[in-house]
């Protein structure tokens, strides 16, 4: 949790001001506390577990959804608007709907994080952080390692839905999927559901394995 | 909730920025109030991201998605994983072989036993000496090549190396030129030196002969009798140095500057009387003096041949401009 120095703006005039208008005095910082927090859990759920579990399902929705708005720096922004329903609530504000609440906050902290103007994809595309699958059999890749331990740690039916899943390609793929589905007796969008979840799971597996444990949230 | 259908394209839309602005704040919001549409949203994120390794998208929607994954180092851990999933689950054709019998399957059928115990026998023996013999002649290849690789890098070494030592050869010749052109300046140089001091100090009619006598002693600023003001054209000095006793056989001069260069060394030199003085006299050209300090160190040499220090004389040069 941050230091909190730009409380939401004000939506009676629906202005928001500049970003170098918005700094202010060291007085009026304010910081978290466990108490402020501790309030604010109390809001999210009576039962403190689940409260924290509420509280990091709240904050994996708000990383995905700057990561969505192509907001730089998405988990900051995250937890900078968790900051700000903290320190509303704190302050005594009474939120009916913390939901919604948190999806106001959330799209102005976005509007004021507008992302850069990107340059030409292609300027971009050289540093993208995908590491491609090596072929050196004395080097092997950590990432092919992980894959495929953990794609044996799943549940042989899980993993041969996964896989039966993702076979094929173009139509062949769509007849494959109507047919994965109609063996299951579930519908297409039960499938992808249910396959989702499977490969959610595994993500989270490989990304233990890998010790990155910002892969799986 | 909408129709998955619906929701799916709606959550499609968003991804990639082309929802109508009229629906973007409900469905924000039903991003956090609702879990099922954040989760379509999710998987309507995977199935972007599979579309995307298999080269599904159109160019505006490769775009746009491509805008998403630069930010996110999640989007391009997954594209690996599905990669890999789709590598996994449709691995590359394997071509079927003919049915009709090749040179191999005649050579086999020719070679091997009849079916049964001897031909698995057979087929086992014959595996192990195939993989040990694919496995030797891999690693022979494998020397080879390496052996090559070694070769041509020693090749480049030694040509290096010859060129370095005829590139040092011709250095060093042209060293031992230069030394020698050196060595021949330096003599032609102190050649035309002494000439240039024999005309200097040789007597004639043309030649101005000054004469400074000079008391022994060191003192910081020498006496106005002990300074010499260098003639305007070249002129021969004569310094009568006054002895204290005439003990010695003969006498040697060294004149040096104040700092301890060396101008001129004169041995063998008598005593001669000068009214009622003792002094030895050493001549020297006003050309061997620039405006300064200099010091007369006078020995005397006794009978047996012995040297002994004698005394110091201090005099100062300058020129007409020089600041007294």
């Amino acid at each position: 949790m941050s230091v909190v120095s730009d409380p939401l703006p004000d939506k009676g005039n629906g202005a928001i001001p500049p970003d170098s208008l918005r700094e202010e005095s060291p007085k009026q910082k304010w910081a978290i506390t466990a108490e402020a927090l501790e309030k604010f859990l109390a809001v999210l759920s009576p039962d403190y577990e689940e409260a924290g579990k509420q509280y990091e399902a709240l904050r994996i929705k708000l990383i995905r959804y700057f990561e969505w708005k192509r907001c730089d720096r998405a988990e900051e922004l995250a937890d900078l608007t968790l900051d700000r329903i903290v320190r509303k609530i704190d302050e005594g504000q009474i939120i009916t709907n913390l939901k919604a609440y948190t999806a106001s906050v959330a799209k102005f902290i976005a509007l004021e994080n507008l992302p850069e103007p990107l340059e030409p994809i292609e300027d971009h595309l050289g540093a993208l952080p995908v590491v491609e699958a090596r072929h050196d059999d004395d080097d092997p890749d950590p990432q092919v390692i992980c894959f495929d331990r953990c794609l044996d740690e799943l549940p042989p039916e899980n993993r041969k839905l996964l896989l039966a899943y993702y076979q094929d390609q173009g139509r062949d793929k769509i007849d494959n999927r109507i047919q994965l589905a109609e063996r299951l007796s579930i519908p297409l969008n039960a499938l992808r559901i249910r396959v989702f979840r499977i490969k959610k799971a595994l993500e989270k597996c490989i990304g233990k394995c890998l010790g990155v444990a910002s892969i799986p949230k | 909730m909408a129709e998955p259908r619906n929701s799916e394209t709606l959550a499609k839309q968003f991804l990639l920025g082309k929802l109508a602005p009229e629906l973007v704040d409900s469905f924000e919001e039903s991003l956090f109030t609702d879990d099922a549409v954040f989760e379509e949203v999710e998987i309507s994120e995977d199935d972007l991201v599979e579309a995307y390794v298999s080269d599904e998208l159109s160019p505006e929607e490769r775009k746009q998605f491509e805008r998403t994954l630069l930010r996110s180092p999640r989007l391009a851990q997954r594209i690996q994983v599905t990669k890999r999933l789709l590598m996994k689950a449709s691995p590359p054709p394997v071509h079927i072989q003919k049915q009709t019998m090749s040179w191999w399957a005649r050579l086999k059928a020719m070679l091997l036993p009849p079916a049964g115990s001897g031909r698995l026998a057979f087929a086992a023996t014959a595996l192990v000496l195939l993989v040990g013999s694919s496995i030797l002649f891999m690693d022979w290849l494998r020397l080879r090549e390496t052996s090559k690789t070694w070769q041509s890098e020693r090749t480049a070494l030694e040509k290096r190396n010859e060129e370095l030592l005829a590139e040092q050869n011709r250095t060093s010749v042209e060293q031992d030129r230069l030394r020698k052109d050196v060595e021949a300046v330096r003599a032609e140089n102190s050649k035309l030196t002494e000439q240039l001091e024999r005309e200097a100090e040789r007597p004639s009619l043309s030649t101005i002969l000054l004469a400074l006598t000079l008391g022994p002693g060191i003192s910081r600023a020498p006496a106005e009798s002990h300074t010499l003001n260098l003639p305007a054209t070249p002129a021969r000095i004569q310094f009568n140095l006054l002895l204290g006793s005439d003990a010695y056989v003969s006498y040697k001069a060294v004149v040096t500057t104040i700092g301890g260069r060396e101008i001129s060394q004169q041995s063998n030199l008598k005593s001669h009387t000068k009214g009622a003085n003792k002094i030895v006299s050493i001549v020297l050209s006003s050309t061997r003096f620039t405006p300064g300090d200099y010091l007369v160190t006078l020995s005397g040499v006794t009978k047996s041949g012995q040297v002994d220090q004698v005394d110091d004389y201090q005099f100062r040069v300058r020129t007409a401009s020089t600041p007294r």
